[in-house]
């Protein structure tokens, strides 16, 4: 379970996050939708501990990410928005490097490897060096190391950019059978069809500040609204309104 | 070694060793540089050959054959030639060219002061110095004939040369000597930045242009293991390029003529130790240097440009050890670099280490090195580098 408490961060003088407050709780798949520069990225960022809020606090199981980053960072899988992939490395020396970095290693890490493969339906990329794969290929990559020390909370910022329709569909699916699995699930989105579709709960989040929090449903009845584009548009539009 | 730090330098050494640009550079600098030092040797050589004769073409000497033996003897090779009024060039082959007048024997019969014409070609400065050793023949055969026609008149030789002078050289190389074997000190010292530049962009500037740096400084390891796994990927690279070029650069020193090496090496069992293990530390100085300057850049075109302005820095240092060190206080042979080049070249060409020196060598080494990896372990840690990653 991810608890962010009243974060807020600056960057000189842009405040990229004003007050954000929300949980991410086991077996749930939660979604930060915002629009571009809202504050997404920044507020998993500090989730990941790569970022240091200048208020507030964020905790992982309990752990507080500012006073002990390397034991949030055990908990956590990271999938960031851009994969980062090592061109001369192959997808499971990719996999065995950030299993050791998670401590595993023997029998165990193999044992994890075989596991993300079969999950993750690699195994035809395995031993290939990752230059030259494409998008799917290096999504199902990325999201292997993600998750390859099966970690309780998994973070994924905006996945589904720049995927196919195939490869979105997998990882929707791959999403889904984490949160089944008990998982906390946390990503950032601004595709309304993929959010409607995957998430449980919805933290909407306008200029660094969250301006509404509930279940797509419990949002798109809040507005008034037909669907949660709509719904989007409206509370969004309503908190610029009232921040004016 | 930690674990963590093992782990990384597993993986980066893995992933370097497969970057063909970083191969590349070792391999060219390791074989090339040796080669190119051989041939500038060769040719040095060719300059310095004792045997080489100048060459004079002389026009008329067949009124002159006692001044003719005269320079033979003093080692010039005299080829006769008919020279033009005016010329314009000197003959094919020869270093200078003397034109006697017609009135010559004459002249020089009647005790007269017979004006000759020489011509010389300062183009080069090997061309400069046969010109003049074609004058200071003449000279000498001007001052001997001069003693002879004083001896005749009953003058003792002596009044006309008070002095004798003969020349010794004393010191033990010659500048040019020091300068070549300090040009390849140089080459030493040069090794480990060449051999470790590439790899060190790529493990820093090419994690932020592949943006791969925010997923791995979102795994539990503290950035002070990564660095240091990184550095030690880095150091290996330094090391063991330079020593592949200095055992290169050695084998290939065996296979020139010692009369043509423009120096001759003492390295002792011992003195060849502790330059290896001067080199490592100078190689663990280098790739902390590296990564310092890697962590500055956003792209690998970006940190190329970074490094090719550092790169000045040890071969300025390099050049002034070289040229100028006679110009220089003598507490620059202590600071980082001058004191590897001073320490290489005593260990290999005097045999005997300067303790002082190479102990100054081992003690900047350490500082810098602990200096630049604190330094690239503060930057890698602030979340600017994450923004802009």
């Amino acid at each position: 379970m991810i608890i962010v408490d009243k974060i807020a961060k600056n960057f000189g003088e842009i405040q990229a996050v004003r007050d954000v407050s929300f949980t991410a709780k086991d077996s749930t798949i939660t979604t930060l939708l915002g629009a571009n520069g809202s504050g997404k990225s920044t507020t998993l960022r500090t989730v990941a501990a790569l970022l240091k809020p200048d208020h507030g606090q964020v905790t992982v199981d309990g752990i507080c990410v500012q006073e002990d980053p390397l034991g949030a960072q055990k908990l956590l899988g990271i999938f960031p928005d851009q994969f980062g992939l090592y061109t001369r490395l192959t997808a499971r020396e990719h996999l065995e490097y950030y299993a050791e970095l998670h401590g595993m290693q023997g029998p165990a890490l193999k044992s994890a490897v075989d596991e993300v493969i079969s999950l993750l339906h690699t195994e035809d990329i395995l031993e290939r060096r990752t230059e030259g794969f494409s998008q799917g290929q290096r999504m199902k990559v990325a999201l292997a190391r993600a998750i390859i020390h099966k970690p309780q909370n998994i973070v994924l910022d905006e996945p589904t950019r720049g995927l196919d329709v195939m490869s979105i569909r997998m990882l929707r699916q791959i999403l889904l059978e984490l949160k089944a699995a008990g998982h906390c699930v946390l990503l950032s989105s601004h595709v309304m069809a993929e959010v409607e579709i995957l998430s449980d709960h919805v933290v909407m989040i306008a200029d660094g500040v969250v301006c509404a929090d509930g279940t797509p449903a419990d949002l798109v009845r809040e507005a008034g609204q037909p669907n949660l584009e709509e719904a989007f548009v409206a509370l969004t539009s309503a908190h610029g309104r009232a921040a004016a | 070694m930690n674990r963590l730090i093992k782990i990384v330098y597993r993986k980066e050494m893995k992933d370097m060793l497969r970057d063909k640009r970083a191969v590349l550079a070792i391999a060219s600098y390791a074989f090339g540089v040796p080669l190119l030092m051989a041939f500038i040797f060769f040719l040095m050589a060719d300059d310095r050959a004792e045997t080489a004769r100048s060459t004079l073409a002389l026009s008329g000497g067949d009124q002159a054959p006692g001044m003719v033996a005269f320079l033979e003897k003093q080692g010039l090779e005299i080829t006769p030639v008919v020279s033009l009024a005016e010329p314009e060039s000197l003959p094919d082959g020869a270093d200078a060219m003397v034109v006697l007048p017609d009135d010559f024997a004459e002249k020089l019969h009647r005790g007269e002061s017979v004006p000759i014409q020489l011509y010389v070609d300062e183009t080069s400065r090997q061309q400069a110095d046969r010109g003049g050793e074609v004058r200071a023949a003449l000279d000498a055969y001007s001052q001997h004939v001069a003693g002879i026609r004083l001896v005749t008149r009953g003058v003792p030789l002596g009044l006309m040369a008070p002095i004798m002078v003969n020349t010794s050289d004393l010191a033990p190389s010659s500048f040019i000597n020091k300068m070549l074997g300090n040009s390849l000190m140089l080459v030493f010292m040069l090794a480990p930045f060449v051999m470790g530049m590439s790899v060190a962009l790529d493990a820093l500037a090419g994690e932020r242009e592949r943006q791969s740096l925010q997923c791995l400084m979102a795994q539990p390891i503290s950035t002070g293991h990564l660095v240091a796994g990184k550095w030690a990927m880095v150091a290996s690279f330094c090391f063991g390029g330079t020593m592949l070029a200095v055992t290169v650069d050695l084998i290939l020193l065996q296979f020139v003529p010692a009369d043509v090496l423009p120096f001759k090496l003492q390295l002792t069992v011992g003195g060849f130790a502790l330059a290896v293990a001067e080199l490592a530390a100078l190689s663990m100085f280098v790739a902390s240097v590296l990564l310092a300057v890697s962590i500055h850049a956003k792209s690998f075109k970006e940190g190329q440009t970074y490094m090719s302005m550092m790169m000045m820095a040890p071969v300025i240092v390099g050049y002034a050890k070289m040229y100028g060190e006679n110009k220089l206080p003598a507490v620059t042979k202590y600071l980082p670099i001058f004191a590897d080049v001073e320490s290489l070249g005593r260990i290999f060409f005097d045999g005997t280490p300067d303790l002082a020196v190479t102990g100054s060598a081992f003690l900047s080494a350490i500082l810098g090195t602990a200096v630049c990896l604190w330094l690239t372990s503060r930057r890698l840690s602030s979340e600017q580098i994450l923004s802009e990653a």
